[in-house]
């Protein structure tokens, strides 16, 4: 093998390593740690978990939050996400497949206690008057999360979460 | 098969040199965002939307599924504020004023970012439940027998490290991190 066939042949494959890790390697950490739904939901549906503790195998969870999420995917039309909204510290923050940061609303943005939004691409059509959060690839997560300051405070904060729908727009 | 064996060998090294450069070039997109408070450190990358392909890896690798600071400050420490990494057998108060957010914590993990078990089942303590004194400071003990309210489990193994968040931040917050009193970290006895 000449000198230049292997150099070639160096530059080629740190070149394709390179720009394999710089896609893969977001989606590899959102496909791993946040892209699947909690147990027992599917795509488009919102699922939730009890306060984090010990082992659940979670990756460094604040053990104040219930976490809600919906991984999405619009490919087939927007979805929607009607929500209560409680009294305390409450969140809702929209990532793309890729981890980039789409969105985030908070409890302060929504007095009326009340999140009814709709998640779609560029492209597509909406409902008349929703409440539109853009996103630039058709799947990802809308990640919630819920704050418990009192323990006695997780039952009812957990029934007002189940209220909660994402659902594709019919 | 001596060719084969010899063009595989470049390809490796050629894929080292990718890889590497990758986590080169995410090092140097993530350096100048770290910030150090004493014993807590902070990256200003999480939550931040990414303008290129090597940011997204830093900001995915460093903070991912973070929330701005807008929303939530994030600090982490491993160490006491003489710079020592916690050790199982010692005990460490950590102490401060009531910081400057609508709710704050701090919680402990073990190095596999997992909750710490302990008999109470207090994970964090923080405004929801710290106790302040007339001045409006806490005080509380990191060690591996934790027991009561007051107190934070330290992992049996090496690798713990301590967590503070403070979610909605005083608006002014993210703007002056290094004027701060943070919480001092103060390595109390070892065996």
């Amino acid at each position: 093998m000449s000198g230049r066939a292997r150099l070639a042949l160096v530059l080629a494959a740190a070149l394709a390593s390179h720009v394999a890790g710089l896609v893969l390697v977001p989606r590899a950490l959102f496909t791993s740690v946040v892209g699947k739904p909690f147990g027992g939901t599917g795509t488009n549906q919102l699922g939730h978990r009890e306060l984090p503790k010990p082992g659940m195998g979670a990756w460094g969870p604040s053990p104040d939050l219930l976490y809600s999420k919906c991984v999405y995917d619009v490919s087939g039309g927007p979805v929607r996400i009607v929500t209560p909204v409680p009294d305390g510290y409450w969140s809702m923050s929209v990532y793309a497949a890729n981890t980039d940061l789409v969105a985030v609303v908070n409890d302060r943005e929504l007095p009326e206690h009340r999140l009814d939004v709709v998640l779609a691409t560029s492209g597509q059509s909406t409902p008349e008057g929703a409440r539109v959060i853009r996103v630039p690839q058709p799947r990802g997560v809308a990640l919630f999360r819920t704050l418990v300051s009192d323990p006695a405070q997780e039952t009812p904060l957990d029934a007002l979460r189940r209220e909660g729908r994402c659902e594709r727009v019919s | 098969m001596r060719l084969a064996l010899e063009a595989l060998g470049f390809i490796l090294l050629g894929v080292a040199l990718g890889l590497g450069s990758l986590a080169a070039a995410t090092w140097a997109i993530t350096a100048p965002y770290e910030e150090r408070f004493g014993p807590w450190r902070s990256t200003g990358i999480v939550g931040r939307v990414p303008e290129n392909p090597w940011e997204r890896v830093a900001t995915a690798t460093r903070g991912l599924v973070g929330l701005p600071r807008s929303e939530t400050v994030y600090l982490e420490a491993s160490t006491d504020e003489d710079g020592r990494p916690f050790e199982a057998s010692c005990a460490y108060r950590i102490s401060g004023p009531a910081l400057p957010a609508r709710w704050w914590s701090l919680t402990p993990y073990d190095a596999d970012w997992e909750l710490i078990p302990n008999p109470d089942g207090v994970y964090s303590v923080g405004s929801h439940n710290a106790t302040l004194d007339a001045s409006g400071r806490f005080s509380l003990l990191l060690h591996a027998g934790a027991a009561g309210p007051a107190e934070l489990p330290l992992d049996d193994a090496p690798g713990t490290f301590v967590v503070l968040r403070l979610y909605h931040p005083e608006a002014s917050v993210a703007g002056r991190l290094g004027e701060i009193e943070w919480p001092r970290i103060a390595r109390e006895g070892c065996p």
